[in-house]
């Protein structure tokens, strides 16, 4: 069973003629047919790559797969593209609702999905020919709450392929151990929705449901809670989703005040460890994770308007202070000097009690616009797998979870 | 030892060309062909491969075997997968138990040499001998790339279709590689059996055109940033009101494969308002197929290399539209689409010009080597002045005598100057770009510019 999970996608070769009805239909006690799975593909202004999605969504249909097209009001194309292609899209339908945000869209998705097994797509990604028949059959073998799987990251026709950091693949693991350790990246630091699928049992738990009031980052209370409360995953090597990378609407490469929504979204982390069996254990890891995101933000400052710039340091700095301090001091210690030192000098600004304090002087050395590029820091998700991540990598802000 | 030959082929009309060149005997004998696919489409997996184009099964019988480049690379793209250097031995041994090529003596057939995928193709397969074929008017230009010593040496011929009678290309030229034709009679077949083939392809009916109409061929140069949205649709409506004032009351508009559908309804109405009946060919069929099913009348398009095969293959009366505003666009200078947009904008009516339309007459192959030839050279020299120094003199005399108002616009002021060139700067003042203290007040002073905003 593990070998058929560790191998690349089998390329299914474009046919461009919808497999559709190749599954039978299962039929449920009362006659009512069955959905094996839902796919939820929420779309917010991407015209230019609904044609994509909805052919590579052409190519993986099943009698008993349903698609969610998810329209976050649109106020390009991108809803008469939806309404166009829907008609050739068997088992889809299109939901267009008012613009709430990404977490929201997803969640209502979520409500009106009927599948056995939930997973997502961006509406400006892409999905192989046949993934996901394979994703359904990696969930039907192994049987877990919830799936893990790599994908590929595509710039223009530069890709790589990004891991989720665990090595153990199509296996049973316990959420919760895979949670740690504290000083490497571990599977809650890939918190990307569409890379992977769950289990309706713990939809119904609300654990697949993310915190729709965040509007950047929500991945991340999202994907502890999945670690903390769901009973079983798997990691599969299945590289069947192609993720955008560098498109002018994602989130990640705009200075925006929504990114300043990390701080509310890692205070959440932080504060549903509260009464957790393993709080003691975790909480290092959540304090650095939320440091590395810091550094991230402080390393990549310069795309951000001044004021905002400002607001963002007061805000980090404000966070440290509300982290219990001997763990923070031992997430500061165990990281690289680097970013450590960037933290450390929020942190000291705070106990100086000017964490809202006057406006910064800006650093002469910097001119600005020459912003350090997002790939070479360490912190930036794609980097999750590098091969010598020894730092806690933890991922930036939301970057592609978010179709903002 | 067994000798088997690998196409690497992108488009059904690459893999036509290749088919006449077998037909023709261009090529030598071998034990086995095996025809590589890649498909190069932004997204391959949600685009077909050209072996699963409409009238692909007319030509599956050239080859022995057909195999996928993009599975064998996959989840790589074509277009941006190279081997290190460090690692071909490894590469080599793959691809060779993949295709179970054995010991084979190798032989490939690439075309666009420059960039992968037929770059790291060729760099996979040390020491096989090359021969490149031409993907249409591109290989009239210059080589766009350094293709590397291992590789420029092993190259055999350059095989080329004859679109241009009397025009030799300058592809590979700078390496001594001697081009050789595909015979147009071949090819002219071949692609009758792959219009054939085509019928049933699914797609609009062919033989349901109207007879003798006007055929637009659509570009999608938008999604380059070649043109905008809105210059493309003006492009479009030109092509839509020349073939009506040319007398035209049906005008059947092919749009380009990948541009999205909605376009159309502007055309559609321009020609009702001239009081034509336009028709939308939606169809996966290359136009050469068209042209031998429905016969049109007269062949609408931009630079399009089907416009040369519409005229040489098919004696379609052609016209174009939009070529001088693309002369301007195409940036850098250096773009391969340059070479096309000038034979294009040199050989053939303006569309809008009528009279032109009515009494153009493809030119004689001895009124191109006289007119069209020297114009190339020196257009090619200008896009790549270092790889070619050998036409210098050449190219600087064709300025000096026919540079004026019509020919200026092949041309960029600002490369002629910097090239030393006839119609830069005049040749006292050509020191400027050059001095160190006039450059450094140029840059402060266009900082400053900047800075002000």
């Amino acid at each position: 069973m593990r070998r058929a999970f560790s191998s690349p996608v089998v390329h299914v070769p474009f046919t461009g003629a919808s497999a559709h009805g190749k599954a039978p239909a299962g039929k449920g006690p009362y006659g009512e047919s069955v959905v094996k799975l839902s796919v939820i593909v929420p779309f917010f202004n991407v015209q230019a790559f609904v044609p994509d999605a909805l052919r590579s969504l052409r190519a993986n249909t099943r009698a008993d797969f349903e698609f969610l097209l998810m329209d976050d009001g649109s106020t390009d194309r991108t809803p008469q593209l939806l309404e166009e292609g829907v008609r050739s899209l068997p088992g889809a339908r299109v939901i267009h609702r008012d613009h709430t945000g990404v977490a929201a869209l997803r969640n209502a998705g979520i409500d009106a999905a009927k599948g056995t097994y939930l997973t997502f797509m961006d509406g400006d990604d892409w999905m192989a020919p046949g993934y996901l028949p394979q994703l359904v059959r990696a969930m039907e073998e192994l049987d877990v709450d919830f799936l893990r799987t790599d994908h590929v990251q595509c710039t223009g026709s530069t890709r790589n392929v990004i891991r989720a950091p665990h090595g153990r693949r199509g296996t049973r693991l316990d959420p919760r151990s895979a949670i740690l350790p504290a000083d490497r990246p571990s599977l809650v630091d890939y918190p990307y929705s569409w890379a992977g699928a769950y289990h309706r049992r713990i939809v119904e738990q609300g654990l697949v449901h993310m915190p729709a009031h965040l509007r950047t980052a929500e991945d991340r209370p999202w994907i502890w809670r999945l670690h903390r409360e769901a009973r079983s995953c798997a990691v599969v090597g299945l590289l069947g989703i192609y993720y955008r990378r560098g498109v002018a609407s994602s989130l990640t490469q705009i200075g925006d005040e929504r990114q300043l929504d990390f701080v509310r979204s890692f205070d959440q982390v932080i504060a549903e460890l509260a009464g957790d069996p393993d709080e003691e254990r975790f909480l290092p890891k959540a304090v650095r994770t939320y440091c590395a995101i810091i550094a991230h933000h402080l390393d990549n400052i310069d795309r951000f308007e001044p004021a905002l710039a400002r607001k963002l340091k007061a805000r980090s700095a404000a966070a440290l202070g509300r982290l219990p301090s001997k763990v923070l001091t031992e997430a500061l210690d165990s990281m690289d000097l680097e970013r450590s030192v960037k933290v450390r000098r929020l942190r000291r600004r705070l106990s100086r009690g000017d964490g809202d304090g006057p406006p910064d002087v800006p650093d002469p050395r910097r001119a600005p616009g020459s912003a350090p590029n997002a790939s070479n820091d360490p912190e930036a998700p794609d980097d999750l797998d590098a091969p010598d991540a020894s730092g806690p990598t933890a991922s930036g802000p939301t970057d592609g979870t978010v179709v903002a | 030892m067994a000798r088997t030959q690998l196409f690497l082929a992108s488009t059904l009309y690459g893999i036509a060309t290749l088919a006449a060149a077998v037909d023709a005997g261009s090529l030598p004998a071998a034990d086995r062909r095996v025809l590589v696919v890649s498909n190069n489409a932004g997204v391959p997996e949600t685009h077909q491969p050209a072996s699963q184009a409409p009238g692909f099964a007319a030509l599956r019988g050239r080859f022995d075997d057909v195999v996928s480049w993009n599975e064998a690379i996959h989840p790589m793209h074509p277009s941006g997968w190279s081997p290190r250097a460090d690692d071909i031995p490894l590469w080599e041994r793959y691809f060779r138990q993949l295709w179970l090529l054995g010991d084979d003596d190798l032989e490939l057939v690439v075309e666009s040499i420059q960039v992968p995928p037929a770059l790291s193709f060729v760099q996979v397969f040390t020491g096989a001998p090359i021969t490149v074929y031409a993907d249409g008017l591109m290989s009239y230009g210059p080589t766009r790339n350094k293709i590397g010593l291992l590789v420029d040496t092993r190259i055999d011929r350059l095989l080329h279709l004859d679109l241009v009678p009397g025009l030799t290309p300058l592809l590979l030229s700078e390496h001594g590689v001697p081009s050789q034709v595909v015979p147009t009679g071949q090819f002219a077949k071949v692609l009758a059996e792959v219009a054939e083939a085509a019928g049933d392809a699914g797609g609009d009916d062919l033989d349901a055109l109207p007879e003798g109409a006007a055929l637009l061929l659509g570009q999608y140069l938008s999604a380059l940033d070649i043109l905008t949205a809105a210059e493309e649709e003006e492009l479009h409506l030109a092509m839509v009101r020349g073939a009506a004032a040319l007398g035209h009351r049906h005008i059947v508009f092919k749009p380009h494969p990948t541009a999205p559908a909605e376009w159309t309804a502007p055309l559609v109405a321009e020609a009702e308002r001239l009081g034509a009946e336009l028709t939308v060919l939606n169809t996966p069929v290359i136009a050469e197929a068209v042209y031998q099913r429905a016969r049109p009348a007269l062949v609408v398009g931009c630079f399009s290399t089907a416009l040369l095969t519409a005229s040489v293959l098919y004696g379609i009366p052609v016209a174009r539209t939009g070529t001088r505003l693309l002369l301007e666009r195409l940036s850098p200078y250096q773009n391969s689409n340059r070479m096309p947009v000038t034979l294009v904008h040199a050989l053939l009516p303006d569309v809008s010009d009528a009279a032109a339309v009515r009494d153009w007459a493809p030119p004689t192959a001895e009124a191109v080597a006289r007119d069209v030839e020297p114009l190339a050279r020196a257009v090619g020299f200008c896009m790549q002045a270092r790889a070619y120094p050998h036409l210098r003199e050449e190219a600087a005399a064709w300025l000096a005598a026919h540079l004026n108002a019509a020919t200026l616009p092949y041309f960029k002021r600002r490369r002629l100057t910097s090239l030393g060139l006839p119609g830069g700067v005049p040749a006292k003042l050509a020191f400027v770009p050059r001095n160190p203290t006039v450059r450094r007040v140029a840059r402060r002073a266009r900082a400053l510019k900047k800075a002000l905003g």
